[in-house]
């Protein structure tokens, strides 16, 4: 009977998971080196990843607090000529506590769950000039969240609310020139799980300019059918560099459900000469232009601030703050906290 | 309910056993996933180059006090620390040289400089992957780029001013503006080298190596390096055969690499040493095939005169076995090379 009863707790499907992940990371760490000619399996990049987050929700008068633990492994695989490819896997296990506004695939506020962050085989064995086939959960290539990385942090822009989707089990096809970049993808619009949804689709695209430089354009379009939402998108991103300052601006337009859409994002950043520090403040602007109602706007103003001392820790605070709300629902303050620690 | 089972303590717990197992190790505040190869700058920088190769290792808190010491008053800062990567710029499956991007503090934050490096770890040249300032242009600007070209790690170091942490510009047409950020790509350059010596010291050998082989045996398509080749035992069989106490080549730095075929044969091999050669030390590789025979010889940086170099010219192609054979030093030289690569053959 107690076998019974831990053979159930082991074969529940997150547990499963965790041991399917954790046995190819001991198989991953366990490999061999060798020389330059040999079979190269070192390149391994493989770090614990834990962080605390506390959020202050003042509508609901109520606090929250999520605790994040995961592995962070990069590990490039390379032949005897040259790179074949790139295995990217963040899988964290997340428990939250009363975390009122949550992604949709948390079932509740309470909800705790194995999260797949980034989680996909970048294969590049076509040579340095030739296009590289990812395949696995990647952030969809659109605006300007394809640049900058914000996975695990406070800092936010526009693909959830603007796209229904964060990140996506799918394929694409990425690479760069030496003045493009580009990624077309096309994913099966499950987010965090494979299972799908019959004729849910997710088709997007970034084609941008060389990041090296101060002044970054791209250009991306999206198309999408998850459950009874389609959407299209048409989104022009820009970053500005001057100095220790930043200006990062996106603007996407197209349509949901066939009403017009029009989003917004502009942010101005600072770093300190060291870059330990960073200071942001964002604005993200929504709209829809509801079938004989005119035009409903929300707009959402963010200010944060993220303190990395050393390699290890990230010390973060955000306050973000609703300026208005679609069919002028309450407005909401949400101030979060968050410490990081990576091993 | 499952968080009843698998608490997040005990996920720390099974987590911090899993990294030891695994091998944790240096960690860096950026998750991984933000990495990215500089293909853009391989391409630039090594615009013949078909493939390249990932080599990464762990730039620790020991090369960073190798770098204040051989570096005053310059060190690596935090986030200079932890995995980094030096790519292999390969064409036809031979390597060119390195890319190695390291990031420099100045006063408009991190400048991330993509330096390439020759085989001999030489600067090629440098692309600039990130840069705030406003003077990026003028650093950027081939005028300014030349002056680190084919320049090794002790001649930037003679481009430093007396403080040792700025560019001495005498020679230099740059804007006074751009003079900081031209100080920050030359501590930068002088870091990458050293970094470089320092972590990736025996896979730029076995590149180099690797190199040397496949320009002397076409068919080698494996090159493996032969570690410690030099024994007791050779050095006691190299006097008793050369009844000679030395006659310039420095065993104590000399590498040897066995070539092989498609197929495993084994071609021959590659002996890379110091040689004195009038007075001075020249990095000198003779290949050798299977048969003892001298089939390449050649200065990594070029010979003192090109007379000494028909001097060893006129040993390709020869076998020595004996000093009776030998009518110069060259030819002693010759000899040593193919004794103490033969040994290690018939190992």
């Amino acid at each position: 009977m107690a076998c019974e009863k831990y053979w159930i707790k082991i074969n529940h499907p997150k547990v499963r998971a965790c041991i399917a992940q954790s046995a190819c990371i001991v198989a991953l760490g366990c490999m061999s080196t060798t020389g330059w000619s040999g079979d190269y399996s070192d390149n391994l990049r493989l770090t614990l990843d834990v962080s605390s987050r506390s959020v202050r929700y003042s509508l609901a008068d109520t606090t929250g607090n999520s605790t994040v633990v995961g592995l962070d492994l990069h590990k490039v695989f390379s032949g005897e000529n040259g790179d074949i490819g790139t295995l990217t896997t963040q899988a964290y296990w997340t428990d939250n506590n009363n975390i009122v506004k949550h992604p949709g695939f948390f079932d509740d506020e309470d909800d705790n769950r194995l999260v797949y962050r980034i989680f996909n085989f970048n294969y590049s064995g076509f040579g340095i000039n030739k296009p590289r086939v990812r395949i696995g959960h990647f952030e969809i290539p659109f605006g300007i969240e394809h640049i900058i990385t914000t996975n695990g942090t406070l800092r936010n822009y526009t693909h959830g609310p603007n796209l229904g989707v964060k990140a996506d089990w799918g394929i694409s096809v990425n690479g760069e020139t030496s003045n493009l970049e580009y990624e077309v993808a096309a994913t099966r619009g499950g987010g965090q799980t494979w299972h799908r949804d019959n004729g849910d689709f997710v088709y997007a695209g970034r084609v941008g300019t060389d990041r090296s430089k101060n002044l970054v354009w791209g250009l991306s379009a999206y198309t999408s059918e998850l459950g009874e939402t389609t959407r299209n998108r048409f989104g022009i991103d820009a970053q500005w560099y001057v100095g220790l300052w930043a200006l990062f601006s996106e603007v996407s337009a197209g349509d949901t459900n066939e009403q017009d859409v029009l989003n917004g994002l502009l942010e101005i950043n600072r770093r300190s000469p060291s870059e330990q520090w960073l200071a942001y403040i964002q604005t993200r602007y929504f709209s829809v232009d509801v079938d004989n109602q005119g035009r409903d706007r929300a707009v959402q103003s963010a200010v944060g601030v993220r303190f990395t001392p050393d390699n290890h820790w990230a010390l973060s605070a955000q306050y973000q703050a609703d300026l208005s709300t679609f069919q002028g629902a309450r407005e909401d303050r949400v101030l979060s906290l968050q410490l990081r620690y990576r091993f | 309910m499952f968080t009843r089972h698998l608490s997040v303590p005990h996920l720390v717990g099974a987590l911090v056993t899993l990294m030891l197992v695994a091998g944790a190790d240096t960690s860096t505040a950026q998750a991984y996933c933000s990495l990215r190869d500089p293909v853009a700058s391989i391409n630039k920088l090594f615009p013949e180059a078909d493939n390249y190769k990932s080599i990464v290792r762990v730039v620790d808190q020991s090369v960073r006090k190798q770098v204040s010491r051989e570096l005053p008053p310059n060190t690596l800062h935090f986030g200079e620390l932890g995995r980094h990567t030096l790519y292999v710029a390969v064409k036809n499956n031979l390597p060119l040289g390195f890319v190695h991007s390291r990031s420099e503090q100045s006063q408009w934050g991190l400048v991330e400089v993509a330096w390439a490096l020759d085989l001999n770890l030489n600067i090629k040249d440098f692309h600039m992957q990130r840069c705030r300032s406003s003077q990026c242009k003028s650093v950027a600007a081939i005028e300014f780029r030349k002056n680190f070209f084919g320049k090794s790690y002790a001649e930037l170091k003679h481009m430093l001013a007396d403080d040792s942490l700025s560019l001495d510009t005498t020679g230099m047409t740059l804007p006074a503006k751009a003079e900081p950020l031209a100080s920050a790509i030359l501590r930068c350059g002088l870091k990458t080298t050293l970094v470089t010596q320092y972590v990736w010291g025996a896979e730029v050998a076995e590149a180099q190596m690797l190199a040397r082989a496949r320009q002397a045996f076409n068919a080698a398509t494996n090159v493996e390096l032969v570690p410690d080749f030099y024994t007791t035992v050779t050095a006691q069989d190299l006097a008793h055969k050369t009844s000679n106490s030395g006659i310039g080549i420095h065993f104590e730095h000399a590498q040897l690499a066995k070539a092989y075929d498609r197929q495993g044969q084994l071609l021959g091999a590659v002996f890379h040493a110091p040689h004195t050669i009038d007075g001075q030390a020249y990095p000198v590789w003779w290949a050798i095939d299977k048969a003892a025979a001298i089939t390449r010889v050649a200065s990594d940086g070029g010979w003192p005169t090109a007379q000494v170099g028909e001097v060893f010219d006129a040993t390709i192609g020869r076998s020595f076995s004996t000093s009776q054979q030998c009518a110069n030093r060259a030819e002693l030289m010759a000899l040593e090379a193919t004794l103490a690569t033969m040994a290690s053959l018939k190992q």
